[in-house]
């Protein structure tokens, strides 16, 4: 029972550092998944400062002209997409949705996005330059809407606007935070017209956030950027250094979600290694009051001939074998509640053989180093006193 | 009676301890002979130097002055690790309250000072071989895997007494070895150390009851850190057995 609890801060600790490898793992996975499911071979061009305060100070907004302007006058571009988001109450017959995502955006979204179409077709650019009538479900809202019934051709309401469905998307999940199936997607120009036509209309026109540029994967990334850049300066009839957009590839991407983890990780760091000092500090405590129990004991070995070392090693092991068993119950613990923190909960773990090593690892190293000094004091007992203590 | 060359001779022995500002010298010089195989008890009251004299003598203890010669080697100067060398070849002791490991066997306790001998490494059935031996010559080997408290006094001093013969000492050190026993189980006791003595043993067995001094063939009466008698006692005793 003793010995259970002075392993507490050992096996919380070495738990600790594998619940929290395996999440942290787990969350880097994920991250580099989402960057790939974003699509191929992708250029993000954004604002850098919030549309409200680009206005005010009179700075260049991205417009939905910049994005047929770059598809137009780029080399290298395979596809441009870009979008408008707003929300809105959606009726599909007795259902009825509110706050429903809706994303305006261009014919090239599933090509650069990389999502499939389940049935019917995406809008074609006939259809977003006339501002047609069209809607585009998320594979999770049209099973909400009609369930087992044949989406194509119905009708739905979305505010005041009816809208007809010709096409489903296929199942996606999270991206970046969204859910990729519960959202709707009509054409650019409509939402402009439509849903977005209220306080920032008037001064925004048709804005819009991001601009997706797919890049052919046989041409430089670089001169595709440039051309972008000089491109945009260009119609904002501003030098290319005040450009007040940023152009990002994936990898600039993954290295800023890196950073992130990475921050993460040493944050985990500090928690481990504070615990584990916790438990170590334990385990010398409970040597302590081990080696003024067992005095009495230590004086007859010495009375048999036990060296200094002898009695030494033997404190040591029971030190270690106290906090490599922590250990052991520590990846225990921590490899099931990794486990269950990915059953339970939406994070991914991913349980890393190098974090059970390191677990085991640190807990010898703690048993050794706060095992020392007990096993030490027990060494350098005299005999003749060690004998006498009752 | 005397070999060609005394087994242990003490030269001018001092223990000096600092109690606060005062030194209380708990051996004053002591100087003394002991011959292979001779049965000595000490006598003495509490505090007159013959505990301290036995935790020199088993090189538990070194004097502060003066030299001690173990088979013709001076070990007064020796250091910690080369002490328990000596404790664990030489030295063979029963205490008076048994000082057996508890929660360990009988065979365990007596396969002990085995276990730290560095002259050799003994295989695990060597050293369950002679634990067995030794725990037969006392009569024990049906109790082999006792444990000290599910065993009498008398029983517990025995495994002592296998324990301390297992390495083959050349000096059997017994303090107060019938103190906390019944007189039958002493009585035991001093047969076990009596036939030990006529195998030709050296023990130095320190006691306060006469009768128990009665069985050795030279008494040492300690007073004050000082020898005040040193007789032999004509093995009367050891004669009656005969």
């Amino acid at each position: 029972m003793r010995s259970m609890l002075t392993m507490l801060g050992v096996i919380i600790g070495v738990a600790a550092v594998i619940v929290m490898v395996s999440i942290s793992a787990g969350t880097e996975a994920t991250i580099a998944e989402e960057i790939n499911s974003l699509g191929a071979n992708l250029l993000f061009v954004s604002m850098g400062m919030s549309p409200g305060r680009a206005a005010q100070e009179n700075i260049p907004i991205l417009i939905l002209d910049d994005a047929y302007e770059i598809s137009d006058g780029v080399s290298g571009v395979v596809g441009v997409s870009t979008e408008r988001s707003a929300a809105e109450t959606v009726r599909a017959g007795s259902v009825v949705l509110e706050e429903v995502p809706l994303v305006g955006t261009t014919p090239d979204y599933p090509e650069v996005r990389d999502i499939q179409l389940e049935t019917g077709r995406f809008f074609n650019s006939t259809e977003l330059d006339r501002k047609s009538k069209v809607v585009v479900l998320g594979y999770d809202l049209a099973q909400t809407f009609f369930g087992d019934e044949d989406p194509i051709g119905q009708s739905i309401t979305v505010g005041t606007t009816k809208l007809t469905v010709i096409g489903v998307m296929a199942e996606k999940g999270m991206v970046s935070g969204t859910d990729m199936d519960s959202l709707i997607f009509i054409p650019i120009t409509l939402v402009f017209q439509k849903f977005t036509a209220t306080r920032f209309g008037r001064v925004m026109g048709d804005m819009v956030g991001t601009i997706y540029v797919q890049v052919d994967p046989e041409a430089e990334i670089d001169p595709v950027i440039l051309q972008i850049e000089l491109l945009l300066a260009k119609l904002k009839d501003v030098s290319v250094d005040e450009l007040p957009f940023t152009i990002q590839t994936q990898q600039d991407i993954i290295t800023t979600q890196e950073a992130t983890t990475e921050a993460f990780r040493t944050l985990l760091a500090w928690v481990a290694a504070v615990s584990l000092i916790v438990g170590g500090i334990g385990i010398m405590n409970i040597m302590l009051v081990s080696v003024t129990e067992r005095t009495r004991e230590i004086g007859i070995r010495q009375s048999v001939g036990a060296t200094p070392n002898d009695i030494r090693w033997q404190f040591l092991t029971e030190a270690l074998v106290l906090s490599l068993l922590g250990g052991v119950i520590g990846v225990i613990l921590g490899i099931s509640g990794a486990w269950m923190y990915g059953y339970l909960g939406e994070m991914r773990t991913v349980i890393l053989p190098e974090s059970i090593l390191l677990a085991f690892a640190s807990a010898a190293v703690v048993g050794v180093f706060f095992g020392f000094y007990p096993a030490n004091s027990a060494a350098q007992l005299d005999p003749i006193e060690a004998l006498r203590h009752e | 009676m005397t070999g060609p060359q005394p087994l242990i001779q003490i030269k001018d022995i001092s223990k000096i301890y600092q109690m606060g500002d005062v030194e209380v010298a708990a051996l004053n010089g002591v100087s003394m002979n002991i011959n292979q195989g001779e049965f000595i008890a000490i006598m003495g009251q509490s505090g007159s130097g013959k505990s301290t004299l036995m935790n020199i003598l088993g090189c538990l203890d070194r004097p502060t002055e003066g030299e001690y010669l173990l088979e013709g080697d001076d070990v007064s100067e020796l250091d910690k690790v080369e002490l328990a060398a000596i404790r664990n070849q030489k030295i063979g002791f029963v205490f008076q309250s048994y000082n057996l490991l508890a929660r360990t066997t009988a065979m365990e306790n007596v396969s002990l000072p085995l276990i730290y001998d560095r002259r050799m490494e003994w295989t695990d059935d060597e050293i369950e071989e002679m634990a067995e031996n030794m725990l037969e010559m006392v009569g024990l080997v049906d109790r082999m895997e006792h444990m000290p408290h599910e065993m009498s006094g008398g029983q517990q001093q025995r495994v002592a007494i296998a324990r301390s013969l297992v390495n083959d000492p050349v000096l059997l050190l017994a303090d107060e070895p019938t103190g906390n026993l019944d007189s039958s189980s002493g009585e035991e006791i001093m047969e076990i150390l009596t036939g030990l003595h006529q195998q030709g043993s050296t023990i130095v067995m320190v006691t306060h009851e006469p009768e128990i001094a009665e069985f050795a063939e030279r008494t040492i009466r300690f007073l004050d850190g000082k020898i005040v008698q040193d007789k032999q006692n004509g093995s009367r005793k050891n004669g009656k057995k005969k």
